[in-house]
């Protein structure tokens, strides 16, 4: 097990070869928590009888088969291999008991007590100052079920639980190749959580690689409890309302990722990985688009574009021109508007807030509820934003329109994390059309712009390839060309074996 | 690094602010949406009437069909801005006038010139320019916006409508918007028309909701004709013939229907489909000249009596017809233009156009000029198609 050691763990200690005064020292160390189990046991080896011990932690560990092997009764043993009087017992144990796969041998009491805490048993022999740690963890796992964050109509149904070992597996299950590497490490003071990065040797740019090994080395702190703690830690601007991390629930979007030279890094404990670098245009696509036929993986993404743009400037617009630019709305609707908003007490922009407001806090109940009271939420919800609330005087009808087209746009953003920041900024340009009018937008439309132009992911610009403008990119941008003419790789992610495929038009 | 930012942006939002041009909000609750002005005037005032919509009885079903739909506001002053603004003492909202869709001018106001009512539209850049502009026939511009309409709700809307429904389809009225109607009055060598609006039974029965309550109501408002102008000031009117040929000469009529005289008795009646005109100013012998040739197509769209139909002499005879028809409605518009000294055909463009040395030789002149110059009238006619039956019925009942 490859160690993080971080400052205020370096007191490494050897172990004692005295078995009880090893066995006290562990006890003691691990506050005689309950879960702890010493089992001691004598080791028979031809020549002679040794105390032994097994340690571990009940429910992180199966020991079932290891006792059974290390409990052997030799007098059914027919041919005992021969043994000199040198041979210690834990060559013994480790060459002719233990049927474990994964064995190491520990020396340090510090590493000793990581390995019981991640699940691995740990076998001590009396008068020897080393213990054999035998790969035995096993607990409670959720199993791989569907992720609930990023659904698809035609796709996999597999989703990533939070056994890190689980997830690395559903990722080799999908791109079978030795240039897969992975690479574990352990962040984190006081969880020791381990942290994976998997790139694919020969795709991954080697810059971004070592970027994120950098980036991961540098965090300290105590605890990693998701990959939102690393996500944070690592990102390259603090203060931008956009993610320039990619997170996802789904092994084929991570492998698609990997293949077009990006690095995913995998968090024990969550079932979140996070994939960089990571550009604007990746949140607005999904696995989806590359399921179904181009023309269709195309349309849909036009549709997510409109979409993103209509929850951006959906009510911004709406406050702008019925406040500042009456005179761009047909006539026959102006005078409908207006009738509408005879006797309501409030400027537009209050309407406009008062109602959105209103559905995010539906919208985070709807999150927050059990789910058995959900259908209440929906209920109120429809009562709150509809009908009674323009019967009451408060909105008129039109806002009610605007805001539902507006949520239900935001929805159609297939990236939790990407949806929450168009969220903010549509409030943003709220503001700017209440008191500035479409010149507002428009403003905001260039602040936004410049802001996002000024984001990097892992070194990639956040708007490649729109801008810099990347013309072979754009195969796989905003629309997606048939798999057939899908040529390369990105250019922008990585520059190492660019080409996929030779050009091969299907041939009925 | 991020202060730096934070202040270039602050900087950017504090520098636009001045840079704001239309910096008037204001909510939709506290607008009078015009969609009609009306322009008068009596000794030295002028007077303004606007139509107001009443949007709580106009949206769709919202009215309760007690109040009428809109209300028409009138105020008096020195000069249209003016009394524009005086209108606010008595209407409870500002007047907001982007979706103006009509500009009525009363006759009296149109025979003392309207140039100086128009440069306080074309200045206010709240203005919308598409509305169109007609002159009140007989009556004053408040009256006819007075008049309540059925189907239209918005009697503006109703005069809208129903121009571009009238010129695309009969050709006897113009839509003159704003720019046009400058254009005109800045240009020599044409004088504007405009469109002319009639009411057709008492004002007064007008304006009551119980007028669009009849089936038939007693007071409408028609389309009669083209107000023609000399330099700004009307001098007189066009009737629906000779409008029609004002039109053909500029090349206005998409579709209209020419009657024709069966020599049985009875009519016959072609709906032209499509047609083009040139018009071409010369000098001949250092005089002016100019040539108005027309093209048509039509089709025959009622009979009236029996003709064999059938047979290709019938229908060159036919040609001939609709030839002399269209010229002879041409030549009767010229001639009315010439009584009036107006040229609203645009024949001094199309001299400025052919020799400007000429022209401005002419120009200071140009209205005797006018009325003395010789108009080569050609028209060229054809008749594509008879329907969907050859020969009317008519021929066999008479044959029995």
């Amino acid at each position: 097990m490859n160690l993080q050691h971080n400052g205020n763990s370096v007191t490494t200690e050897a172990l004692h070869p005295e078995l009880e005064a090893t066995l006290g020292l562990i006890r003691s160390k691990l506050g005689n928590s309950t879960d702890l189990v010493i089992r001691s046991f004598t080791v028979i080896t031809p020549l002679q009888a040794h105390p032994a011990a097994i340690v571990y932690i009940d429910g992180l560990a199966n020991v079932k088969e290891l006792l059974e092997s290390l409990l052997v009764n030799f007098s059914d043993t027919q041919t005992l291999p021969q043994l000199s009087s040198e041979t210690s017992p834990l060559h013994w144990i480790r060459s002719f008991m233990l049927r474990s796969g994964d064995i190491s041998s520990l020396y340090d009491f510090e590493e000793l007590c990581q390995a019981i805490l991640s699940g691995e048993t740990i076998v001590l022999v009396d008068g020897y100052a080393e213990g054999i740690a035998a790969a035995t963890n096993e607990w409670k796992d959720r199993g791989v079920t569907e992720p609930n964050s990023q659904s698809v109509v035609r796709g996999p149904r597999e989703g990533f639980s939070e056994t890190l070992r689980t997830n690395t597996a559903l990722i080799r299950r999908k791109i079978k190749d030795p240039s897969l590497w992975l690479e574990t490490r352990q962040v984190g003071t006081v969880t020791h959580t381990d942290v994976a990065i998997m790139y694919i040797q020969g795709i991954a740019d080697e810059k971004v690689v070592e970027e994120v090994r950098s980036r991961l080395d540098r965090i300290d702190t105590d605890a990693i409890l998701e990959s939102g703690y690393i996500e944070e830690f690592i990102q390259d601007k603090a203060m931008s309302p956009f993610p320039t991390i990619y997170n996802t629930e789904r092994p084929d979007t991570v492998a698609g990722g990997l293949l077009e030279g990006r690095v995913a890094i995998l968090v024990d404990g969550t079932p979140f990985v996070l994939v960089v670098p990571a550009l604007f245009t990746h949140f607005i696509q999904t696995a989806e688009d590359y399921y179904q036929r181009a023309d269709i993986g195309t349309l849909l993404r036009l549709l997510r574009y409109v979409c993103l743009f209509i929850a951006m400037f959906g009510p911004g617009a709406y406050i702008a021109i019925t406040t500042f630019h009456q005179e761009m709305i047909p006539t026959q609707l102006l005078i409908n508007i207006v009738a509408q908003r005879e006797g309501i007490p409030f400027p537009a922009f209050i309407e406009a807030l008062l109602m959105e407001v209103t559905f995010e806090i539906l919208r985070e109940a709807g999150v927050r509820m059990p789910r058995t009271v959900g259908q209440a939420v929906s209920i109120v919800g429809a009562l709150v934003i509809g009908q009674a609330a323009v019967d009451a005087g408060l909105v008129g009808p039109a806002m009610v329109i605007v805001v539902s087209i507006t949520a239900i746009s935001n929805f159609v953003i297939p990236s939790y994390n990407m949806g929450i920041s168009i969220r903010m900024i549509r409030f943003f340009f709220m503001m700017l059309a209440a008191s500035f009018g479409l010149f507002g937008i428009l403003v905001g439309t260039i602040i936004l712009v410049l802001h996002l132009s000024s984001l990097q992911s892992f070194g990639v610009p956040y708007l490649a390839p729109f801008a810099p403008f990347i013309k072979e990119d754009q195969k796989d941008n905003m629309i997606r060309l048939p798999q057939w003419m899908l040529l390369t790789r990105p250019h922008i992610v990585s520059h190492q074996d660019r080409k996929r495929q030779q050009k091969q038009p299907p041939q009925p | 690094m991020l202060m730096r930012k934070g202040l270039l942006c602050a900087l950017v939002l504090a520098a636009s602010l001045m840079l704001t041009g239309c910096w008037n909000r204001k909510e939709l609750n506290e607008l009078s949406i015009a969609t009609a002005f009306g322009f008068d005037k009596n000794e030295k005032q002028y007077s303004v009437s606007v139509q107001l919509i009443n949007p709580s009885e106009i949206a769709a079903a919202k009215g309760s069909g007690r109040s009428p739909v809109i209300t028409v506001q009138e105020s008096r002053g020195r000069t249209i801005f003016e009394s524009i603004r005086q209108m606010t003492t008595t209407t409870p909202r500002k007047i907001y006038a982007s979706h103006l869709r009509i500009l009525v001018i009363g006759e009296d106001l149109a025979r003392e010139g309207i140039a100086k009512v128009l440069d306080g539209l074309s200045r206010d850049h709240e203005l919308r320019t598409d509305f169109y502009i007609i002159v009140a026939k007989k009556a004053t511009a408040k009256d006819v916006l007075r008049v309540l309409t059925p189907l239209a709700k918005i009697p503006a809307d109703k005069l809208f409508s129903s121009l571009e429904a009238a010129e695309r389809n009969w050709g006897v009225t113009a839509k003159i918007d704003l720019h046009e109607l400058i254009y005109d009055l800045v240009d020599k060598g044409k004088d504007p028309v405009l469109a002319g609006i009639h009411i057709i039974g008492n004002p007064e029965h007008g304006q009551s909701q119980a007028n669009v309550r009849l089936v038939s109501p007693q007071t409408v408002l028609r389309y009669e004709g083209l107000a023609v102008f000399h330099k700004d000031r009307l001098v007189g009117w066009f009737n629906g013939e000779q409008s029609k040929g004002y039109n053909y000469i500029l090349g206005n009529i998409q579709s209209t229907i020419v009657r024709l005289p069966c020599q049985t008795g009875g009519s016959l009646n072609i709906e032209l489909i499509h047609t083009t005109h040139k018009l071409k100013g010369k000098f001949v012998n250092g005089h002016p000249e100019v040539q108005v040739s027309v093209r048509v197509e039509g089709n025959i769209g009622e009979v009236e009596c029996g003709m064999p139909l059938g047979e290709n002499k019938a229908i060159a005879l036919l040609e001939k017809e609709l030839r002399d028809e269209i010229k002879s409605t041409i030549v009767s518009s010229v001639k009315r233009a010439k009584f009036y000294k107006s040229d609203v055909f645009g024949f001094g463009a199309a001299i400025h156009r052919a020799d400007y040395r000429a022209w401005n030789r002419l120009k200071d002149h140009w209205d005797d000029e006018f009325v003395r110059m010789p108009v080569h009238v050609k028209v060229y006619a054809k008749i594509r198609r008879t329907g969907s039956v050859v020969e009317s019925f008519l021929e066999r009942m008479e044959g029995d």
